[in-house]
């Protein structure tokens, strides 16, 4: 049990972002969060790093995720955008490396993209 | 038929005529369409005032193809330089129609403008470029701005549909036979439609949550029931909470007409709020005669996994949620957004 790596997940549609958690958790990860706001997956990154993270990068309210990819970069984990937004063209041009998922994405997209994820943080 | 004859007469006679030429002049300065004639031969072009205007250049100076693209837009020169050659290309139809960017030469701000010209060639040899030029900078921006709305639509759709998908899933906890999911399935999304609605009308701002129990109200219970008794201030949910709390508010109401404080036909919903600048409290007590199991858990399923886990991560919330001996008692206490209190 203690071996499952640990992922974070941060959208502000929570509806989404708990049935993500389900999914994953059913396919043998642990979660943290899911979080809907930025302050509060900041202090979750605090408290316990994960593995790796899924993150929305449209918050609401004019809010994204950036300060967190950054806090993420920083610590050197990865992470995927899940992002209802065609394209990453409202993405900063630090994260153009970064894998985005499209919402709604296939369950089995997003375990692969967190299988690949956690297969290289090692 | 004399009239014919003569209206010919008068129609040829219109070109040098001083009125005509007045309403032509005023004609194109209302539509801002500049004309232009350009010899390649020569390396000549005439501009009319609105075509010097555009590109920025005084009256007097000497047009040649190296002043009409000098203020061309860089990234455009290549496409002006290739457009003007196929129209001087005697096999081709010596049309032309582009857009393009122009920065005026006087300091003006950069505009979007459409050059459309004919060429006449003698025999193989283009001879004159005769054309207009048309200020499009408003029509341009309109067109950005329509892009970037439809970015936000499909934004929107796509967030919806995956909202969809979640709700499909996390209903199949709970409901004991395909009817019953299938019907509590309907009613959420119903649910979302009015909560859709409701933003629709308030513009996407702030919506009060008076509003938003009172549709759910209206829709179950019906229009004229004195089954919610509302005290305490309004409260104002963020247009980013609306649906969450929409759906919880729904989630609430039926399960208290499907087997809590309304479920006998009678009996009422008492919702109190406060707020203290900082934090606001939401609380839903059902009342009624009949009495239920105090303490008893409420059932688990979707309901209750939004009402707990799902809605305190959307708003930061401490929630608490029971079965009393009247009926559903459920607490909320959320931090408030700066402008929640109405």
């Amino acid at each position: 049990m203690t071996d499952m790596p640990t992922i974070m997940i941060l959208d502000d549609q929570l509806l989404v972002a708990f049935q993500a958690a389900r999914l994953l958790e059913k396919n043998g990860f642990q979660i943290l969060g899911p979080f809907g706001d930025i302050d509060a997956a900041l202090a979750g990154l605090e408290a316990t790093p994960p593995r790796a993270a899924v993150l929305d990068i449209n918050l609401g309210n004019g809010m994204t995720s950036e300060a967190l990819a950054d806090a993420l970069v920083e610590r050197n984990l990865p992470f995927v955008f899940y992002t209802g937004y065609g394209s990453a063209n409202t993405l900063p041009e630090r994260f153009s490396h970064v894998a985005v998922l499209s919402k709604p994405v296939r369950p089995e997209e997003l375990i692969s993209a967190v299988n690949a994820m956690t297969a290289t943080s090692e | 038929m004399h009239d014919t004859s003569d209206g010919a007469d008068r129609g040829d006679a219109h070109a040098d005529d001083p009125d005509t030429r007045r309403r032509v002049t005023a004609a194109l300065d209302a539509s801002r369409i500049g004309v232009f004639e350009f010899e390649p031969q020569t390396n000549k072009a005439f501009w009319d005032d609105r075509v010097r205007q555009l590109w920025g250049i005084p009256d007097g100076e000497d047009i040649t193809y190296e002043t009409v693209i000098a203020q061309v837009h860089p990234d455009d020169h290549a496409l002006h330089d290739g457009e003007t050659e196929k129209a001087l290309d005697p096999n081709g139809s010596g049309e032309m129609d582009m857009e393009y960017r122009v920065i005026p030469r006087n300091g003006d701000p950069m505009r979007w403008v459409r050059a459309r010209a004919t060429c006449t060639f003698d025999g193989q040899v283009p001879v004159r470029l005769l054309g207009t030029v048309e200020d499009i900078t408003e029509r341009h921006m309109f067109e950005q701005r329509n892009k970037v709305l439809m970015n936000e639509l499909q934004h929107r759709v796509k967030n919806t549909l995956a909202t969809v998908i979640s709700i499909i899933k996390l209903s199949a906890d709970g409901p004991k036979s395909m009817d019953e999911y299938i019907d509590a399935l309907e009613a959420r999304l119903l649910s979302m439609s009015r909560a859709h609605s409701v933003l629709t009308q308030s513009d996407w701002s702030a919506v009060d949550i008076r509003d938003l129990l009172r549709k759910e109200f209206d829709a179950f219970v019906g229009p004229d029931s004195q089954a919610l008794k509302y005290s305490g201030p309004g409260l104002l949910i963020p247009a980013q909470h609306v649906q969450i709390i929409s759906m919880a508010v729904h989630e609430l109401l039926t399960n208290a007409m499907k087997h809590g404080g309304l479920s006998a036909g009678e009996g009422h919903v008492e919702i109190k709020t406060r707020h203290d600048g900082e934090m606001a409290s939401f609380i839903w007590q059902e009342r009624c005669t009949s009495t239920f199991a105090p303490n008893s858990k409420p059932s688990g399923g979707f309901g209750s996994f939004l009402l707990g886990q799902i809605l305190s991560a959307a708003l930061g919330a401490e929630v608490a949620h029971e079965i009393t001996s009247q009926g559903a008692l459920f607490r909320l206490e959320f931090p408030l957004a700066s402008e929640i209190a109405a």
